[in-house]
């Protein structure tokens, strides 16, 4: 595995590494591709379960109910004014 | 003091003791013994007496249920609006639950007092629990061995008697690999037999919340408070009763045999005589994918994980990043990166590459099609001969806090035999059976089919008469 593609992938993942911990999580994820790839090998009679939808008579109803306070929502904000999430873009 | 669920709701109901004094006496336990195993992360004496004093208000006016002043505790992704929640990670440190989980409410509607929250692998991240932000847990056997985990803090709980059940979580053999290294019964409904809503998520399609305690009896009336059908949760629904006279045993011994060590065999021997003595007939069985269910799980469970684990970003709730930042993708990067432990952002790391590019066809959809086989190959060939599967339920009996696993193979053979439940979604108890050579407990591991919970369980408790296993004093 390229050390482009863990740092692509820490991209995607919203973190980021050292350089020491890059080589590091490199070689975790090689190891971990390397031990699951014998299931390429195993032919598979199967298909991806298709969900239907249409064959669900449980639905849950569209109903408006009261849901949390806005009060109970802002209050695991770091910041929040006026009722609204306070973030600042840069700091 | 007796310490089972019945007989304390006895003494309880006929107010030969108050839940105050029961819950005063096990908070006391807790302060005395917590150092020694931290196995609760939270406790707050105010709530759990005020809840106390509610039983016994329940008890005096004459309508309590089994469960009215009992004391338990609670693993620490399970909301609860009373206590923190937090998955014991720093992203949640902080975090203050907005609702009670689904589970939490019907134990409150049946009295039940909160001694506190349990210690756990990061987000259930772990077989150990030594993956916590609040410590490692140990085991009460032995404290320089593992308690087992995810759900490690909750089965010391309930092995060193400060509480008398509490709830777990499941998604790769959390429940059971705890409950058999701590010498406690502990159970994995079927997937959808309790509701999942509050449960701060992991791998949604693989974990179930479930019962521990010290006996199976105990089990079997927890569990049926908790589950059910639930308007929060679309996946929840009413299991059926079930039973099943003379049941069928399903042995895969060459598998235990190349798998389990030496004292296990020994006790797994123990149990399938315990079968004949039952009157159970027992025939073998074998799966043909005995050598990739770990496979199949890194690939989805982990792919789970990434997807569950981006709602975490520092800008609503969780950890937020002190330092600078040029953009909201470097806060969030930040914020992740300073909060997340390594375990945490392999896992997210390698469930994104399994999900990204040529991999998704390659790995993920492939393993999606392997579950599927995995499913039909149960059903056709080992349930079509079997009731239930016996194995152990680990190959090895708690390991030290300082060994570590030479190689993925390794590490993934820890839950080998309880991995089928997680990905066929089946019902499966793990029962103390016996002891090692060094005398830390072993469990044996009973699997049925979906939705044969109350038959598996009924199952158990025959088996756990046999096993002359006795909870640690």
């Amino acid at each position: 595995m390229k050390k482009h593609t863990t740092i692509l992938l820490s991209e995607l993942s919203g973190l980021e590494f050292s350089k020491d911990e890059l080589d590091e999580i490199t070689k975790k994820l090689e190891d971990m591709e390397t031990y699951v790839s014998d299931i390429c090998n195993i032919k598979s009679g199967n298909e991806i379960y298709d969900f239907d939808m249409a064959n669900i008579d449980e639905l849950r109803e569209d109903i408006v109910k009261d849901s949390l306070s806005q009060e109970d929502v802002l209050k695991n904000a770091a910041k929040s004014k006026n009722g609204y999430i306070q973030f600042a873009r840069r700091k | 003091m007796p310490n089972n669920l019945i007989s304390l709701a006895t003494q309880l109901q006929r107010k030969e003791i108050s839940s105050v004094e029961l819950t005063t006496e096990y908070l006391k336990k807790i302060k005395k013994l917590n150092k020694k195993t931290n196995a609760y992360v939270f406790t707050n004496e105010e709530v759990s007496l005020s809840q106390a004093k509610k039983a016994d208000q329940i008890i005096a006016k004459g309508a309590p249920s089994v469960l009215t002043g009992i004391p338990m505790s609670l693993k620490d992704s399970i909301m609860t609006i009373d206590m923190p929640t937090t998955a014991c990670s720093k992203m949640l440190a902080k975090y203050i639950p907005t609702y009670n989980s689904t589970v939490y409410t019907k134990l409150l509607n049946n009295g039940a007092v909160l001694l506190g929250k349990t210690n756990m692998d990061e987000f259930s991240m772990g077989s150990s629990c030594l993956n916590g932000f609040f410590g490692e847990a140990s085991n009460p056997y032995d404290t320089n061995r593992v308690t087992g985990g995810s759900s490690g803090g909750s089965a010391a709980s309930i092995a060193q008697d400060t509480c008398v059940y509490s709830l777990g979580t499941d998604a790769g053999g959390s429940i059971r690999q705890p409950a058999s290294y701590c010498g406690i019964v502990g159970f994995k409904p079927t997937y959808g037999a309790v509701s999942r809503n509050g449960l701060i998520a992991l791998a949604s399609s693989f974990e179930q919340i479930g019962p521990m305690a010290k006996n199976v009896g105990d089990t079997k009336i927890i569990f049926n408070v908790i589950k059910g059908k639930d308007e929060f949760d679309q996946t929840a629904f009413e299991i059926p009763r079930t039973t099943r006279q003379n049941p069928i045993i399903g042995i895969d011994e060459d598998h235990v045999e190349k798998t389990a060590d030496k004292d296990t065999l020994a006790v797994f021997e123990k149990a399938i005589k315990a079968c004949s003595k039952l009157g159970y007939k027992t025939v073998k069985i074998k799966s043909k994918y005995n050598d990739i269910y770990a496979k199949l799980y890194y690939i989805l469970a982990y792919a789970e994980i990434a997807s569950n684990m981006g709602r975490y970003t520092g800008i609503d709730f969780g950890y937020s990043t002190k330092s600078k930042y040029i953009d909201t993708n470097d806060f969030i990067k930040k914020s992740r990166s300073e909060a997340f432990s390594n375990e945490v952002k392999t896992r997210i790391m390698f469930g994104n590459h399994m999900l990204t590019g040529e991999n998704m066809e390659k790995f993920y959809y492939k393993a999606l099609k392997m579950r599927n086989d995995l499913v039909e190959d149960y059903y056709l060939n080992v349930f079509s001969k079997c009731d239930f599967i016996l194995s152990p339920t680990t190959p090895t009996a708690a390991f030290r806090k300082d060994y570590k696993h030479e190689s993925i193979q390794e590490s993934a053979l820890t839950n080998i035999f309880a991995l089928p439940a997680n990905l066929i979604g089946l019902p499966s108890i793990s029962i103390p059976f016996g002891v090692s050579s060094d005398n830390m407990p072993i469990g044996m591991l009973l699997t049925g089919k979906r939705n044969f919970d109350n038959a598996l369980l009924s199952v158990a408790e025959n088996f756990e008469k046999h096993s002359g296993y006795k909870v640690l004093n």
